[in-house]
């Protein structure tokens, strides 16, 4: 399982990281944002991407529109401190599958992951 | 035959050797030659039965320009000449370029020996170290080996297979047989397999015998003799047994049991498995005993010493610094001065000496585990303050903020996470300590038992104290950290506390673990 985490903090992509290494998966790639995750994402061709909202150059829901132009499958699970509802719901008809406030527990985010690869796996 | 013509078979004569591979044809003096020529005298050998390929014409022309020359002389010449048999060669084996080179040598440093032409041994000089040579040529003796020592696996030489070799044929056209070459199967015995390319290898580890007729590899190496610059350092890959005497600075290393029979003096020993010193060891403060098993010994003094199970000792224990991983079983010995350390008890004849020799026992440490726990517990305390620290930062932090931004709930993550981490980081090096020391509990017996005497300036350091005596303790006696965790004396048939007998005060040179409700803690 490969997983794409598109984040400007580099705490956020370690807490991330290290939430992904407990659950076994070790085969992770970082980008810092949507321009740079667009550009890594033909060579990596990710299972999962974890996606941060507010970031420079490109940011979270730019990246999942432009995404989403031309991959319907991979899930992608916005992580943020967007939690207004209106937010959430403009993501998800943007493309994500899943959404998950930050501050969150690691509990909370390896839930989020299996629920959103399960659901996709499921569907596929 | 016309008149005057020479009369062939009564002055021609053939002769051959014995396997008929050469022939001689001789001439008696002739009155006259008529008649005689070169084709008659080949006829006469085909009229003999001899191979026409087989004779030499320019031999026969030769005898008859001699003859012609010379006619009343006798005259003989070898004019014909059979094919030998050629026999085959027999199995050889040839050692590796490597190994006849160090058997060369070896075999040149016995003949100097021999011959009293070995260079001068090094100078040493009154600290044991060897005074450098000026000549940058010159070899170290105690550096030398006066044995070729290989490993299993390696590759000892090469064999090459026996030939049949092709038959002769002598003047008549009988054949003569050759000789098959011998197969040599006694060369190599049990110890050295032969692989279908002709590679031999060794079957075991040990010392290479290479003479004319015979290789082999002996598993066990015993010297009769002394280690000394005869026999140079001895390092072996199984048991060795010397059954004279390790001379100053000579070392004796194996992977198998060690045996002396003679006395050692300041040398080094170190085996694998067990080391047996039939006399003893006269160290001077420098000779070393390193054995992952149990050292017996008459006696040692001034020996440096770490054994990875058991030391029987039946003579005395003098001015030695021993570390003991198992127990100390010298019932019939004095410890005087130095110190000895052994880890699951042990039982001693005396320690000290009537004239008051300053000597320390440690009974119940466990050195490598102890430095390891101290570590551990250096470490939990730094990571315990890190957690405090980073805490404090980020309980200020929250409590300023009163609606966080988004930038600030990640930085409250992240300190959250680097306190996480750091708790888990203490979780598993507090796991880990706990698992040492059970090992201490394990593998440490903190009880000595002394048999007839404790004298004056004895110091005996237990877990967590040390217990010094003034005066002397005449008597059997059992020292132990007791149900209490202090240090009790069974003595004269009662058990008291040990400050009954010596100063008992407390001291972390061992370190002292305790169980309290079911988990164990160390104690400074």
């Amino acid at each position: 399982m490969k997983i794409l985490l598109i984040d400007d903090s580099k705490t956020m992509r370690n807490i991330q990281k290290s939430v992904l290494k407990q659950l076994g998966y070790t085969e992770i790639e970082e980008a810092c944002d949507g321009q740079d995750a667009l550009s890594k994402i033909g060579a990596f061709n990710p299972d999962l991407c974890l996606v941060d909202w507010n970031m420079p150059i490109m940011d979270g829901l730019t990246f999942v529109t432009t995404f989403r132009q031309t991959n319907k499958t991979t899930p992608l699970i916005m992580v943020t401190t967007e939690a207004e509802k209106s937010r959430v719901i403009e993501a998800i008809k943007a493309g994500v599958n899943n959404y998950v406030v930050k501050p969150f527990t690691p509990d909370l985010l390896s839930e989020r992951i299996t629920e959103t690869l399960a659901k996709c796996s499921a569907g596929a | 035959m016309e008149l005057g013509e020479c009369d062939l078979d009564h002055v021609l004569k053939l002769s051959t050797d014995l396997l008929k591979l050469e022939g001689t044809l001789h001439i008696e003096p002739l009155e006259s030659v008529k008649g005689l020529s070169v084709d008659a005298l080949q006829a006469y050998l085909i009229g003999n039965e001899v191979r026409s390929q087989f004779i030499d014409r320019d031999a026969l022309e030769l005898l008859y320009t001699q003859v012609m020359e010379a006619p009343l002389e006798h005259h003989e010449m070898v004019v014909a000449q059979g094919t030998p048999a050629i026999n085959g060669d027999s199995v050889t084996y040839t050692l590796t370029d490597s190994l006849a080179e160090q058997i060369e040598k070896v075999n040149l440093r016995k003949e100097a020996i021999r011959d009293g032409t070995l260079d001068e041994p090094e100078k040493v000089d009154s600290n044991g170290i060897i005074i450098e040579n000026e000549n940058e040529e010159a070899v170290s003796h105690y550096d030398q080996m006066s044995f070729v020592v290989v490993r299993a696996g390696d590759k000892i030489a090469m064999k090459t297979e026996k030939s049949d070799g092709s038959d002769g044929c002598d003047l008549f056209g009988g054949t003569i047989p050759a000789h098959e070459g011998k197969t040599n199967e006694g060369v190599l015995d049990d110890s050295i397999l032969v692989a279908h390319d002709g590679t031999c290898t060794a079957v075991v580890s040990g010392v290479l015998t290479a003479v004319p007729g015979h290789i082999s590899v002996c598993a066990d190496l015993e010297i009769k003799e002394d280690v000394d610059f005869q026999t140079g350092r001895i390092i072996f890959p199984g048991p060795v047994t010397v059954g004279g005497a390790v001379r100053d600075r000579f070392c004796v290393r194996a992977e198998g049991d060690i045996e002396i029979r003679g006395l050692v003096e300041a040398a080094d020993l170190e085996s694998e498995k067990n080391i047996r010193l039939t006399r003893g060891m006269a160290g001077k403060e420098t000779g070393t005993i390193q054995t992952k098993m149990d050292l017996t010994a008459g006696y040692l003094e001034g020996v440096i010493a770490q054994i990875g199970r058991d030391v029987s000792v039946k003579g005395e224990i003098t001015n030695c610094d021993i570390k003991i991983r198992n127990q100390l079983n010298a019932e019939y010995a004095a410890v005087r001065g130095g110190c000895v350390q052994a880890s699951m008890g042990a039982s001693v004849g005396a320690i000290g000496s009537v004239q008051g020799v300053e000597t320390d026992i440690e009974i119940g440490s466990l050195p490598d585990v102890e430095k390891d726990i101290r570590t551990a517990d250096s470490f939990i305390e730094r990571l315990e303050a890190a957690i405090q620290t980073k805490t404090s930062a980020m309980d200020t932090y929250s409590s300023v903020v009163a609606k966080p931004t988004a930038s600030q709930i990640e930085d409250m993550m992240g300190m959250q996470f680097e306190i996480d981490e750091l708790a888990l980081r203490l979780k598993q090096l507090n796991a880990a300590k706990g698992q040492l020391m059970q090992l201490m509990t394990k593998f440490t017996s903190p009880k000595i038992h002394i048999h007839k005497a404790i004298y004056a300036k004895v110091t005996i350091y237990l877990p967590g104290y040390r217990a010094e005596f003034p005066t002397d303790l005449m008597g059997e006696s059992t020292i132990e950290i007791g149900q209490s965790g202090h240090p009790s004396i069974t003595y004269q048939g009662q058990t008291a506390p040990l400050s009954q007998h010596a100063r008992v005060i407390s001291d972390d040179r061992i370190l002292r673990v305790t169980q309290c409700e079911g988990a164990l803690s160390t104690e400074s």
